[in-house]
């Protein structure tokens, strides 16, 4: 294991344990600045040392939840409750990553199949429930299909809604990879 | 021809991992480096002694990169014109434009590579690669 390595393990293990505080704190005093500014100094310092040690999926995965911080710091605003839990999470999986290249002196293999998780429930909890919210009762999409392309409909098909990835940016993929993996909501065929 | 070895480099960074790996590619090449741990130490060791570059962050607390290259620039001082060499992990064309009306010199974005900032660092010392 290299020196840069054995001191970004050290260094981000209290880096970790410090953002850990200061959102433990934060969880007391949603309105806290202080804490909030500590936490996002943490959060930055640990992705800056992810980026020495070409840990990039620690980098974007603390990058998701730098920016969430950022903007929470640039709003005024309170941290609310669920995008605490999941930047206490994201410090939960960067500490595990750090035990696994704490033995093996590399990056974990699983690490970005694991940041692209971490990232999509960053990114949903930043952005409230608007992903998970099912169509309006009052929108006759049946209707809007049929209005538009129903001419063209013979026997049983099948309708996708697609929502756009917020994580696209933190992952450097193309839209259609995105596509594949963004929630697809299935309808009954259309008659 | 310019002799590295005098020059000196004052690393101005909150993160001791960085501090160490700007340290180890600058002493590789030769040149003397001190460190500071945010912008306000950074002009107490600029104030008390020159130096030939000044390596800094963005974001550090106490005092951050922006408010250190302009509270320099703003003295009429001989060192106020020392060159700046901004590294920070903010990518967007806005926080280079920021740095570069504050006064530093030049923008790197992090992680920079040691050789790459060895060789900035020997450009901006005046010294061939």
């Amino acid at each position: 294991m290299n020196e840069f390595v054995e001191q970004f393990l050290i260094e981000s293990r209290e880096l970790v344990a410090q953002a850990t505080d200061d959102l433990l704190a934060l969880e007391e005093s949603p309105g806290d600045r202080e804490r909030l500014d500590g936490a996002f100094r943490a959060f930055h310092t640990l992705k800056g040392a992810a980026g020495i040690v070409e840990f990039a999926a620690m980098a974007r995965t603390i990058h998701a939840a730098e920016d969430i911080l950022a903007a929470i710091r640039s709003s005024d605003g309170a941290m609310a409750p669920n995008v605490l839990d999941e930047c206490l999470a994201c410090l939960d999986l960067t500490l595990r990553w750090l035990d696994i290249m704490g033995t093996s002196g590399e990056p974990p293999a699983a690490a970005e199949t694991e940041a692209d998780g971490m990232i999509a429930r960053l990114v949903g909890s930043s952005e409230g429930d608007e992903h998970e919210t099912p169509l309006r009762p009052d929108d006759d999409w049946q209707a809007r299909i049929h209005s538009v392309a129903g001419q063209h409909f013979d026997g049983p098909r099948t309708a996708i809604r697609y929502v756009p990835d917020p994580t696209l940016s933190f992952r450097g993929r193309t839209r259609w990879r995105s596509w594949r993996r963004s929630r697809i909501y299935w309808r009954s065929a259309l008659r | 021809m310019i002799d590295i070895a005098r020059k000196r480099i004052l690393v101005v960074d909150d993160a001791a991992l960085v501090r160490t790996y700007y340290r180890a590619a600058l002493e590789a090449r030769g040149f003397e480096v001190m460190e500071a741990l945010n912008g306000l130490e950074g002009l107490e060791r600029i104030l008390l002694r020159p130096f030939d570059l000044a390596i800094v962050d963005i974001n550090m607390p106490r005092m951050d990169g922006m408010t250190f290259v302009r509270t320099l620039r703003s003295k009429e001082l001989p060192i106020s014109g020392v060159p700046v060499l901004v590294t920070s992990t903010e990518a967007g064309v806005q926080d280079m434009a920021a740095a570069r009306r504050a006064g530093a010199n030049f923008y790197l974005v992090k992680p920079v590579k040691q050789e790459t900032l060895a060789d900035y660092a020997t450009i901006f010392c005046g010294a061939p690669r």
